[in-house]
């Protein structure tokens, strides 16, 4: 188990039929930081995240994210493709079974990975605080007998969950629409209820697909705060796609450049604003030229 | 238009003219050309009546909705589909005092009843069992499933069978259909995994034919369209028969005439206490992990795999769950007609299900047994307009999704009071 890094990726190819969307992608997020990755459009970048979580299968390479104290390896858990190796041990046919049945991205989350999604997706007529208490699915009491007759155990699960909604409700601020639906919530708010939805998974960390868009500066603004409280309070590695610099500056430690399916450039902040490549890619620039991001 | 109240009669009139000569188009040939061997009559004065009663009625509402009260009423039905409520933390639901109150009627039923008013509650209560399962899949998870005919038959010919070549009996029988049913449910889940909405919908609907064609066509075991009768329910042992081969029956033990009413009387009962069981469990699944699983993956299958859940899982347990009530009705279904045969369980039982889950609003407990009753009732006493009577149904139908689109009952959520976070 990697302690440094909580997440590795490692040649990362993705194809779709003859598009190659991603070629040989390479980068490690350090546990406990705020990581962006950024690019033009059509650079990658959702791709890369949807690999990480899961939703698709990487045609080639490793993902290894470290976390819960154990080494997962993504791609596996999504059910590989039988090997000729395997039918001659049945220990790894049966491992390769099993995911093949029951993998899938869930497991990804599982293992301590959360993500919110670029168009919101919240459950629209459920209430806020069922919306997280779905997320919270894994840590309660799900035993179907002790539900029906309404145990104590189940009981003091129920109200522990409850807890921790209004607990997150309370860092998103959005202790007030508690009981309203969460598809009548305004957009910044919606946004906000995703990411709480996804730190109820507790997560070691958590992909935020440009948790800014379409929010007016001040909402940026509390959502940079609310950002570092992940990181700060809850030791929560933070990993983002976003297009609004200012803020990418403001809150990364490190950040990946992508452009046409590959990593330009990696660093911090201070490296990627002069670095001439990342202008190019951005701006079509000469090289040289004097732009700042 | 400044002034919207006063009757502007030149406008009715035009959509009266308008309704009376959609309405020959339609009559007319309909009705009007009676076949009478090789030629034909022309009736004109039923077509006639037919279009003064369409105009007349066209005016009389064109002028209503051209009044004040007329215009107010458009004005809520047009606004009424906002559809789901979370209700307060502290609300009290008035059903505390409704339920006690439908339990006492309930019990008293059998008592005061006519035999003929109690097979059709029967029948009413066999449906809301079956609403009520298929509510799980369509209403909460979303899976749209028109084949939840084929668990009813299962556990119906479950019953038949298992008496006929096992020996069990209905009270043996209840838990295994349900059981039964459920692991169909299973094998029906495992393929549709992966599918939505319409092409869910095909492949169930393929399952219950499937189910259907078995049971005509394996006639060496199900006997085919000759179908096989089923037993009676026992009162512990005792039997609800005229005269018993072995044992005693229910009248000679209690020293009371034979009537017939008494197996009726006693499958209510234990239909009765039976759909109360399975209404507590459904009120209670939709307020545990699980049923919160079943709508979230209605709402955002993405988003729950996203969180942890495991969609396949999900899925199962809501066609399994679904499919065992679906089984148990069955098994009632089979014990009080006392026959089964495959012409019972066609393609038009799911679809009266699918419009029971629908009509009652989706996921709605109370919506989906007040739309059984109607729509099972409801044909029974059409019954003087015998042929009308598919007609009425279809009407009443349409009527019902333009004026309440989200099912009789609205959704409501359980609202939480808000509570000190802590994180652990």
């Amino acid at each position: 188990m990697n302690q440094e890094n909580i997440l590795a990726v490692e040649n990362l190819v993705m194809h779709f039929g003859g598009i190659k969307a991603l070629n040989d992608v390479t980068f490690d997020i350090k546990r406990g930081s705020v990581s962006a990755l950024i690019g033009p459009n059509g650079a990658g970048k959702t791709t890369v995240f949807n690999c990480l979580t899961g939703f698709y299968k990487a045609t080639g390479g490793k993902i290894l994210l470290s976390a819960g104290g154990k080494e997962t390896s993504i791609i596996k858990v999504l059910g590989e493709p039988f090997q000729v190796t395997d039918f001659f041990s049945p220990f790894a046919f049966f491992a390769r079974l099993k995911y093949k049945m029951f993998g899938g991205s869930h497991l990804v989350n599982r293992a301590g990975l959360s993500r919110t999604f670029q168009n919101i997706r919240l459950f629209k007529e459920m209430s806020v605080v069922e919306n997280l208490l779905v997320a919270q699915h894994m840590r309660v009491n799900r035993s179907l007998i002790a539900g029906i007759l309404n145990t104590k155990s189940y009981r003091k699960a129920e109200e522990e969950a409850l807890e921790r909604v209004f607990y997150w409700l309370g860092v998103v601020d959005l202790v007030d629409s508690a009981n309203r639906l969460a598809g009548e919530l305004s957009y910044g708010q919606q946004r906000r209820l995703e990411i709480a939805r996804a730190m109820c998974t507790n997560p070691e960390i958590v992909c935020l697909d440009e948790p800014a868009a379409g929010l007016n500066p001040s909402e940026t603004e509390a959502l940079t705060k609310m950002i570092r409280v992940l990181r700060d309070e809850h030791n929560t590695t933070v990993l983002l796609i976003e297009h609004d610099m200012g803020m990418v500056m403001d809150i990364s430690d490190y950040i990946v450049v992508l452009d046409h399916g590959e990593v330009i450039a990696k660093g911090g902040p201070d490296d990627i604003k002069s670095n001439p490549k990342v202008i190019a890619a951005y701006l079509g620039a000469e090289e040289g030229e004097e732009v700042t991001l | 238009m400044s002034q919207a109240v006063g009757i502007n009669f030149k406008k009715s009139s035009i959509d009266a003219l308008i309704a009376g000569f959609m309405a020959l188009v339609l009559f007319g040939p309909i009705v009007g050309v009676v076949l009478d061997g090789y030629g034909f009559n022309t009736e004109f004065v039923r077509v006639a009546w037919m279009v003064a009663a369409v105009a007349v009625g066209r005016f009389v509402m064109s002028s209503f909705f051209q009044t004040e009260k007329g215009i107010a009423m458009a004005f809520r039905y047009a606004n009424n589909d906002e559809g789901v409520e979370v209700l307060k933390p502290g609300h009290k639901s008035k059903m505390v005092w409704i339920i006690p109150l439908v339990i006492v009627i309930g019990l008293l039923v059998p008592f005061i009843a006519s035999k003929y008013v109690l097979t059709v509650v029967i029948l009413g209560l066999i449906y809301v069992l079956l609403g009520l399962g298929l509510n799980i899949v369509v209403g909460l998870a979303g899976l749209l499933d028109l084949g939840f005919v084929g668990f009813y038959a299962i556990g119906a010919y479950g019953l038949a069978l298992g008496y006929e070549n096992l020996g069990l009996g209905f009270w043996s029988m209840l838990p295994i259909a349900a059981l039964m049913a459920a692991v169909a449910g299973a094998i029906l889940g495992f393929p549709v995994l992966r599918m939505h909405g319409d092409y869910l919908a095909i492949v169930t609907l393929g399952f219950g034919e499937i189910i259907r064609l078995i049971l005509t066509n394996w006639a060496s075991f199900t006997h085919g369209p000759n179908g096989v009768s089923a037993p009676l329910p026992t009162f512990f042992g005792l039997e609800f028969k005229r005269r018993s081969s072995e044992g005693q029956t229910f009248h000679e033990f209690f020293n009371i005439p034979y009537d017939s009413a008494y197996k009726y009387m006693f499958i209510y009962i234990v239909l009765f206490a039976v759909v109360w069981a399975v209404l507590f469990i459904k009120h209670r699944l939709v307020k545990m992990p699980i049923g919160r699983a079943w709508e979230a993956l209605r709402e955002d299958e993405i988003a729950c795999r996203s969180l942890g859940l495991n969609h396949v899982l999900v899925k199962l347990s809501a066609f399994m769950l679904g499919a065992s009530t679906g089984g148990l009705a069955g098994v009632f279904f089979a014990t009080y007609q006392g026959f089964v045969n495959p012409s019972s369980f066609t393609f038009f039982e799911s679809a009266l299900i699918l419009a029971i889950v629908v009509l009652g609003g989706m996921g709605s407990t109370l919506g989906v047994v007040i739309a059984a009753f109607c729509l099972t009732v409801l044909p029974e006493m059409l019954r003087e307009f015998a042929e009308y009577r598919v007609l009425m149904f279809g009407i009443l139908m349409v009527v019902m999704m333009i004026w309440k689109p989200r099912g009789i009952v609205r959704v409501t959520r359980t609202g939480f009071a808000a509570r000190k976070g802590v994180v652990k």
